[in-house]
């Protein structure tokens, strides 16, 4: 695809999420007619979720471009690394720890998604290598999960409340919710986009990376604390939402090529459109009964997940 | 000149290659060859400044490769490893790659580096629709746009069939002629005879031989342990 026409794409993709958006205002589980005395406080609650469901959608899409890229590992997504099950973790300890500091839940996800990280970087210290980087995550993840389930075991009525934040969803986000990950989620975004053009040297090869003058490990580092940090930052509003950071980024590869500098971006748009458009849908499809969107997208997911393992496998 | 003085290469404390002492000369296409495992990509590695050694040193023109900053020595050197993953790109998206060390522009090095190595007609082809030697020939493309006055290649002719592997060296022998310092680790002995200017042979953790490629057959022989027949 020429750079013309990969304009035209990021050009059509922003209107089709202005579409998205609009839509996701209209429409939902409550039909709204312009007479509805309830019209402006239930489009302040979508405008929540569909905000939610933008920023989301970048922040798990912007991880997922950067840990595919750093591991070298297309299967590579938040929830492989480790990201999602260190916030899971640490949530459901504060919860079950102290049930009712609700506040403290965002900060715990932030931790537990830097420990995970900060662990698995520990131990690839020595070698920091792609497929050790994979394999410690799915270390890390094994260990995290035995955590989750002691715990839960230990605090059977804590677990109710987990199982809703580890399904994933934007139902309940308030606006107030948003601001500071708002800021963060969008200097990462703009940070990684900086990055770009080291990042795709990364993805050519440890060796080829440093004879073109990369630092490689310092480089890998960083990419980890950013790819971290978008998604904690949506997992401390949105649960454990998966899948986002697989799909989008393989689906930006197949439309722009795998230049960095445009699958970057067409993945921060893409997931936002996928997000706010499954969370409309899963208002709308049994309504007045909502779908938690982190339900959809493991629907969506999986499958997608499965299909790649697959073709993998018959490549390998 | 590439200087290598007193040089130990290991893992760990462990050396696997000792006190090495050695020059190659500006415009040689010098091939390093030896059993598997006698340290040859090891080598290249520590030659390429990826790998630091046990002791010694290595320096380009005088200047002692481990002290130069990561851009400066992109600057000096291109290393074409084994194994190169097959990326999601266009050969010309890849072959720009190798601009990197000297930030933007060099469309002129970027157009002549495809042409040098015979894939300028697939400019515009993803790397995965190509060959293994069109591939093989697109990375050096990209360590020619990087435009280096020393160029390390670590095994560049496997997996090409016979004909690939003349029409790689040919490039490579050209390359040299213009004043490129080439150092290969090569396995195929005729290959390696019939075009290195220079020969450097490890066995034992020793470089045994560095010299012509003509009075190599001898050393080679013994070291490897075949008669004159593969010749």
């Amino acid at each position: 695809m020429g750079r013309d026409r990969r304009w035209a794409l990021l050009v059509g993709m922003g209107l089709l999420l202005a579409a998205v958006f609009a839509a996701g205002l209209a429409f939902g589980s409550v039909r709204l007619s312009p007479s509805d005395p309830m019209l402006s406080a239930i489009v302040r609650l979508r405008l929540s979720r569909v905000l939610a469901g933008l920023l989301g959608g970048v922040g798990l899409a912007v991880a997922g471009v950067l840990l595919q890229a750093v591991t070298g590992n297309p299967m590579a997504s938040p929830n492989i690394v480790g990201v999602n099950a260190g916030a899971g973790f640490a949530v459901m300890l504060v919860s079950c720890l102290w049930p009712t500091a609700w506040a403290l839940r965002p900060v715990a996800a932030f931790a537990g998604a830097f420990g995970a990280t900060g662990l698995i970087l520990a131990l690839c210290r020595r070698n920091i290598g792609r497929s050790t980087l994979v394999l410690a995550g799915l270390g890390i993840n094994a260990v995290l999960n035995a955590g989750i389930a002691l715990l839960s075991l230990l605090f059977p009525d804590e677990f109710t409340a987990y199982r809703t934040f580890s399904v994933g969803g934007l139902a309940g986000v308030q606006l107030g919710d948003l601001l500071l990950p708002a800021v963060l989620i969008l200097v990462c975004a703009l940070v990684s986009m900086l990055l770009c053009p080291r990042i795709q040297l990364l993805t050519l090869g440890d060796a080829t990376a440093r004879s073109l003058g990369v630092r490689v490990g310092a480089l890998r580092v960083v990419c980890l604390v950013l790819a971290s940090a978008s998604a904690a930052l949506v997992v401390s509003f949105a649960g454990l939402l998966g899948f986002v950071g697989l799909i989008v980024p393989h689906i930006a590869r197949k439309l722009v090529g795998g230049r960095m500098v445009w699958v970057l971006p067409v993945s921060a748009l893409g997931g936002a459109i996928l997000l706010i458009l499954s969370d409309t849908l899963g208002r709308m499809l049994f309504a007045p009964t909502e779908v938690p969107v982190g339900i959809l997208m493991a629907f969506l997911g999986a499958p997608f997940f499965l299909f790649l393992l697959l073709r993998r496998r018959e490549v390998d | 000149m590439l200087h290598v003085s007193d040089l130990s290469v290991g893992y760990g404390r462990k050396a696997i290659l000792s006190q090495l002492d050695f020059r190659i000369e500006a415009g040689s296409l010098t091939v390093i060859l030896g059993r598997n495992g006698c340290g040859k990509s090891t080598l290249l590695r520590c030659l390429s400044g990826q790998k630091k050694p046990l002791q010694g040193t290595v320096s380009w023109n005088g200047a002692e490769l481990f002290s130069l900053e990561p851009s400066r020595l992109a600057q000096t050197l291109a290393l074409l490893p084994q194994g190169l993953p097959v990326p999601d790109l266009t050969v010309r998206e890849l072959v720009a790659c190798g601009r990197a060390p000297w930030g933007r522009g060099g469309e002129a090095q970027i157009a002549q580096a495809m042409v040098t190595a015979d894939v300028a007609q697939f400019a515009g082809t993803p790397m995965e629709q190509l060959s293994g030697g069109e591939r093989q020939r697109a990375w050096l493309a990209m360590t020619l746009a990087q435009d280096t006055p020393l160029l390390l290649l670590d095994e560049p002719t496997t997996y090409l069939d016979p004909a690939q592997q003349f029409r790689f060296m040919d490039t490579l022998q050209g390359l040299s002629r213009q004043g490129k310092t080439i150092v290969a680790v090569l396995h195929d002995l005729p290959l390696a005879l019939r075009y290195a200017s220079q020969v450097l042979l490890l066995d034992a953790g020793q470089c045994v031989y560095h010299g012509s490629a003509a009075d190599a057959a001898e050393p080679v022989e013994r070291v490897f342990g075949v008669e004159r027949w593969w010749r």
